[in-house]
């Protein structure tokens, strides 16, 4: 499915994800993000949808938004 | 003419068509077929209005996902139509193109078969053919999801609007409190030659007629089958063991909740996923309907479900506690509520149980199953609805965990829809009824409602009810 994170991750993918991990919390707030978001912010749950699109603790964002913080 | 089989015993009589269920597609194809001229009897099992005593024939073992078949289905003059919630949408003609899901072939029949009747049903729903369906929304999302269009019946009961134009017909002899146990088959098992009624105290009799038609309901009809044993092992029909095989039901899947990018802006959206995006992804159609927290309002039997409950909570005079426990109003919140299609599966059925009822049949055996491509049509429309709407910049859909996670179980409910058990194949091995509903190996048997559904779509299911009744009984009169 096109969803789930592949299970042989390539290069680019880890480094997408780190930058998206570094990149979250300030993206959420300038996003507006709703209170269930933010209440699990320290154990956020990020996976990658596909190549524009993520899910953060279910809240599907553009990868865009959540890199520069905002859409 | 309307008479109560408790009270009148001496029926002696032969009529060109017997039509066992007095619900829409029974109570259509009467009028229609009466109308023109045919002598038709109309047997209703139970009473005029809803009891208990009747109600409880519908108890059934459930061993698969619980559809509450007990309560989703009435048994009285004018059936389910009593408790309906009155949302019309027609199939559309991409449900009926050549497929095979799960090895199964779709629809024997293209949509225009039914399409011609289609004014005719709106009128029996007392719909606007003028006004037709329309969308409540503009089309917000791309081209993988356009604006539902659907048409709101009053809800139409048929009891209320049909009763007295039954009771007054001349070619109408409907009996109520007729319990239709058995049918009696010629020797070569080909024709109908008898229909045995029995009343709640044990009397009975038999009928006779040219055509039987069964219109008993989605899993009533494959169970009235299957107990017609006598003369062959495995009941009527059934020769190919698929009576029963293939129910299906649209399935309610709570996908998740979203926040709108203007909290204030309460207007309901309602999606309905396109051909092309379906046939791309292999999966099936579903139907997503977005509503505000504050905004959302409940019809038909969910309405009554929360009035029973509020009812109870007034009585035990704790209103207020129910009322702050269960407020969960956020601000901007709002839910997403799904119609999905259900692709047709033969470990997905209606069988028969050990237990008897007090007319001696044996009681349903409910096995609902999904398969994988249902799954596959749930994860695949969800995201993607995810995607499109934080695209139009709509806001952003937070979806359940398992939508997600795979290895979670997917969490669905049910729509009361009950269809597939008797269903219509060109190839007797792949059905039960042929292009014109016929019993594939009985020539004067036939069966009305959405049992003969093929595959379900995501449309409700009453309009093309009353529309293959409606065909059904042009086929008979000509």
């Amino acid at each position: 499915m096109e969803y789930i994170m592949p299970k042989t991750q390539t290069r680019r993918t880890i480094l997408k994800s780190a930058l998206i991990l570094a990149a979250t919390p300030t993206a959420l707030a300038a996003h507006g993000v709703p209170k269930l978001a933010k209440q699990s912010t320290l154990n956020t749950d990020i996976r990658l949808i596909d190549a524009e699109y993520a899910s953060v603790c279910g809240w599907i964002i553009p990868v865009e938004s959540l890199i520069k913080g905002e859409k | 003419m309307i008479r109560d089989f408790n009270l009148v015993k001496n029926i002696d009589q032969t009529y060109d068509t017997c039509i066992v269920g007095s619900g829409p597609a029974g109570i259509t194809l009467a009028l229609k077929l009466a109308d023109k001229g045919i002598n038709v009897a109309l047997l209703e099992a139970g009473g005029l209005d809803y009891s208990a005593e009747s109600q409880n024939y519908y108890e059934c073992e459930s061993v698969g996902h619980d559809a509450w078949p007990e309560y989703t289905r009435l048994r009285y003059f004018g059936g389910t139509s009593n408790h309906w919630s009155g949302r019309c949408r027609p199939f559309e003609a991409s449900d009926f193109d050549k497929r095979v899901i799960n090895g199964l072939p779709g629809w024997p029949i293209r949509y225009d078969s039914i399409e011609g009747y289609l004014e005719e049903a709106m009128t029996i729903l007392d719909l606007s053919v003028s006004e037709g369906f329309n969308p409540i929304n503009k089309p917000l999302l791309t081209s993988n999801f356009y604006p539902d269009e659907f048409a709101k019946s009053p809800p139409t009961r048929f009891k209320k609007k049909y009763l007295n134009v039954i009771s007054e017909h001349k070619n109408i002899d409907c009996l109520y409190n007729a319990n239709v146990v058995d049918l009696t088959l010629d020797s070569a098992h080909q024709t109908v030659k008898s229909i045995t009624i029995m009343n709640s105290e044990g009397y009975h009799t038999d009928i006779t007629a040219k055509d039987v038609v069964v219109c008993l309901g989605g899993i009533e009809n494959p169970r009235f089958l299957l107990n017609c044993d006598k003369q062959i092992v495995g009941g009527i029909g059934n020769k190919n063991g698929m009576v029963g095989r293939c129910f299906m039901e649209h399935l309610n899947v709570p996908i998740g909740s979203f926040l709108h990018k203007d909290p204030d802006d309460a207007s309901p959206m309602q999606f309905f996923t396109s051909d092309n995006f379906c046939s791309d992804r292999g999966i099936g159609k579903s139907n997503l309907t977005m509503s505000m927290v504050h905004k959302i309002k409940s019809y038909g039997r969910t309405h009554a479900i929360k009035t029973f409950f509020k009812n109870i909570a007034c009585n035990l005079e704790i209103e207020e506690k129910v009322q702050f426990i269960s407020d969960f109003s956020c601000p901007g919140m709002g839910t997403i509520g799904s119609l999905v299609e259900q692709a047709p599966n033969l470990d997905s059925r209606v069988s028969l149980s050990n237990a008897k009822d007090n007319m001696g049949l044996r009681r349903a055996k409910f096995d609902w199953q999904i398969a994988k491509y249902d799954e596959r049509t749930i994860r695949s429309t969800s995201v993607e609805m995810a995607k499109q709407f934080a695209q139009a910049n709509l806001g952003n859909i937070k979806l359940a965990d398992f939508i997600l996670d795979e290895s979670l179980p997917i969490k669905f409910g049910h729509h009361a829809h009950h269809m597939g058990t008797t269903r219509m194949s060109e190839d007797p091995k792949d059905g039960v009824v042929n292009t014109d509903c016929k019993v594939h190996d009985v020539d004067n048997l036939y069966i009305a409602g959405s049992s003969v559904f093929s595959t379900g779509g995501a449309c409700n299911p009453t309009m093309p009810i009353v529309q293959l009744s409606l065909r059904l009984a042009d086929h008979l009169t000509q």
